[in-house]
């Protein structure tokens, strides 16, 4: 399924080049590990992929209900 | 006229009980824009020779020209001196609502010199400065006089309060505001303290300040807001704060975890950001114009109690939960917040003086004797309660404590190489021997170890954690960016976190002033005023200079033991030609003093070589 994520904050730099969304193919329904593997980020970079305002945990599946509330990786917060 | 000031700054004798007023000129508006600019300036101007915590020292509290206003986060207030905790340059950013309440007041800022002969409110409001007998309040809490104060002037008075800590010149003491904000680091509540001033209180009523273009300011200030709105990562933001970095510092390698020992906290879940905001009563609250809130005030019943703390955000977390290796419930590091809130002590500090104490205890280097028979352990909310106690009156080894951990060491002639400060300042929420970057940045952070000067940790990570040819250059934009703000005396997390263009406060700051600025006018002035709170090093430090730009050997010499980073270290031999390497960037000689030719590139060196 080719889906559109968003990416936020400062980190953007770092994993998308500055830009504000990716998109991309992906099997449905997929983890947050899952979709920043098939994204090819470092990790570390993201401080978590939230539906919506929550956060999902890592091997938590986002379905495609989840997707239509919108998808986003958080940068780290960035230190007060 | 100058626009966006209120033109005054008021100079309090707490001696004398006199009132001055300094004009603010539009060579210091250029030159220094306002909050930490002017502090640094009068530090520089007028304090040559002094020693903290004399009647000759002062405590500078200072506005910018955005705050107050309607610029998004303006609700921020800057605080500085000559800390009594590092000897060296020291400020400390507050935000809520007392920046507001200063400029309605018609007041740029306060200097309070001198010692009031007895303790002491300082009742302002408008024009009128009154000294009240504080003797009733001194020794209380500061949650408590913060409600008597508030009973007394009105819910629409502002308040800036210490503790007993700062009565009793433990020297990182915080001065508090808005019940649960504070101005933390390099003990500024030490300093008010020492000159019995209680509380300030403040009250305006507004219209003092003229606007340059003040349509066109509102304007761009409103676009400012709804562009922080519409952030993609507004929601979590607000509904998360910084309390869910716990889980990413721990993946990360970077969560301080008993006294920094390592850097990863077992089962640390139960204090992270997610587990409060699901499990306890967690509402939001923020400072002035804030858009973003990250305050989260926290209700919870602890030993049959009820507290309501703001907090712990991720620095409490980290300092007062995994360095004390506190993993048992967010509610223990809750109450641990609130006990060093109401004592009037900076969380960072205290984290990282009893995670010192603890390990020297269990090294034996503390005897029990000292610590009334008592076991001092990891875990333990009653060692960390005990602790704060004795620190806050200095009681036992409170006295040797309160001085901080540098102190400490030196005291007890051992355990420096886990006494985790740089220039006598406790390190912050953030392990970096796995991020060489972050470690610069404390390394050579102008008031001693802090991460708020350059947070460059993601870019330690996008480079795989390695020392790279750009590390120095990346930690002096951020030296240069995130201080910016506390010139302006704007919060920083609307760009950091939901970037927030930087183009928009040239625009905000040209607007108020008139003055024609653009971002790298700006970014020149911080620049100014780093280099000149070096200088303030280099003047009032005998032998200061790149033996004080290291970080602690624990750093250098111990491979992390276990968790994400494990092994991780950056040997003496790397950071030095990381050192070597930002010095160079940075126009600075080999012992990093900075070179006239820097100065004069500035505009500072007449300035500097007047007050030497």
């Amino acid at each position: 399924m080719k889906i559109t994520i968003k990416v936020a904050g400062h980190a953007k730099e770092y994993i998308s080049g500055g830009k504000s969304e990716i998109t991309l193919d992906i099997d449905v329904p997929f983890t947050p590990n899952e979709l920043i593997e098939k994204l090819g980020i470092n990790k570390g970079l993201v401080s978590a992929i939230t539906v919506g305002d929550t956060i999902k945990r890592w091997n938590e599946p986002i379905t495609e209900e989840d997707i239509k509330k919108g998808i986003t990786i958080i940068s780290p917060v960035g230190g007060g | 006229m100058l626009y966006g000031y209120a033109g005054k700054i008021a100079r309090i004798n707490l001696k004398n009980r006199t009132v001055k007023v300094d004009e603010v000129t539009e060579e210091m508006a250029r030159n220094w824009i306002g909050g930490r600019g002017f502090i640094a300036y009068y530090v520089w101007k007028e304090q040559k020779g002094v020693k903290p915590l004399t009647p000759e020292h002062n405590l500078y509290l200072m506005t910018g020209p955005l705050s107050g206003t309607e610029t998004p986060g303006s609700g921020k207030f800057d605080i500085g001196h000559l800390s009594p905790l590092t000897g060296g340059y020291g400020d400390s950013n507050v935000g809520g609502k007392i920046s507001k309440a200063m400029r309605d007041a018609g007041w740029d800022g306060l200097i309070l010199e001198d010692i009031s002969p007895e303790p002491v409110v300082i009742y302002i409001e408008d024009d009128k400065i009154e000294f009240v007998d504080a003797s009733d309040l001194w020794g209380k809490g500061t949650f408590e006089v913060e409600e008597i104060l508030k009973e007394r002037y009105g819910q629409n008075a502002e308040i800036l309060v210490i503790g007993p800590a700062a009565e009793n010149l433990a020297k990182f003491s915080m001065i508090h505001h808005d019940l649960g904000r504070q101005a933390g680091r390099t003990g500024v509540g030490t300093t008010m303290g020492f000159k019995k001033v209680k509380a300030i209180v403040v009250k305006g009523s507004g219209g003092k300040i003229q606007y340059a273009r003040d349509e066109e300011f509102k304007k761009i200030a409103r676009e400012a807001i709804v562009a922080c709105t519409k952030s993609d990562n507004y929601q979590f933001w607000v509904k998360y704060g910084t309390t869910s970095v716990v889980q990413w510092s721990n993946e990360n390698g970077a969560f301080p975890t008993r006294n920094f020992f390592t850097s990863y906290l077992e089962n640390y879940e139960k204090i992270d950001g997610r587990y409060m905001i699901e499990t306890y009563d967690v509402k939001h609250k923020g400072c002035y114009n804030c858009p973003s809130p990250c305050g989260k005030v926290m209700r919870f019943t602890y030993r049959g109690k009820e507290y309501v703390v703001e907090g712990p955000e991720y620095e409490t977390l980290a300092l007062m939960g995994g360095n004390l290796g506190i993993n048992t419930d967010v509610a223990d590091v809750a109450y641990l917040n609130w006990v060093t809130d109401n004592l009037g002590l900076d969380t960072i500090s205290a984290g990282a003086v009893i995670g010192w104490a603890i390990e020297a205890f269990q090294k034996g280097i503390i005897p029990k004797s000292m610590v009334d028979g008592r076991e001092l352990k990891w875990n333990d909310v009653e060692t960390a309660e005990y602790l704060l106690e004795k620190i806050a009156y200095r009681e036992g080894i409170g006295k040797i404590l309160a001085e901080g951990v540098k102190y400490a060491a030196e005291f007890f002639g051992a355990g420096h190489e886990f006494a985790m400060q740089v220039k006598g300042q406790e390190i912050s929420g953030y392990e970096s021997r796995w991020a060489p970057g972050m470690m610069l940045a404390y390394a050579t952070a102008d008031i001693g170890a802090h991460h708020n000067r350059a947070w460059a940790i993601t870019y330690d990570i996008s480079v795989g954690h390695k020392i790279t040819p750009e590390t120095a250059d990346k930690v002096i934009e951020l030296q240069h960016i995130r201080p910016m703000f506390d010139m302006l005396t704007t919060c920083r997390l609307q760009w950091v976190e939901l970037g927030l263009d930087l183009e928009y406060y040239a625009k905000l700051l040209s607007a108020a002033t008139g003055i024609d600025w653009t971002l790298q006018d700006m970014l020149k002035a911080s620049e100014r005023v780093w280099n000149l709170t070096r200088m303030i090093w280099f003047r009032h430090k005998p032998g200061f200079g790149r033996s004080w730009d290291y970080p602690p050997k624990r750093w250098m010499e111990e491979p992390v033991p276990s968790g994400p980073a494990k092994g991780a270290v950056i040997p003496k031999e790397d950071f030095d030609k990381l050192l070597d390497d930002y010095y160079a960037k940075r126009g600075w000689d080999k012992n990093g003093k900075p070179t006239k030719e820097k100065l004069q590139e500035l505009g500072i060196l007449e300035f500097i070589e007047e007050n030497m």
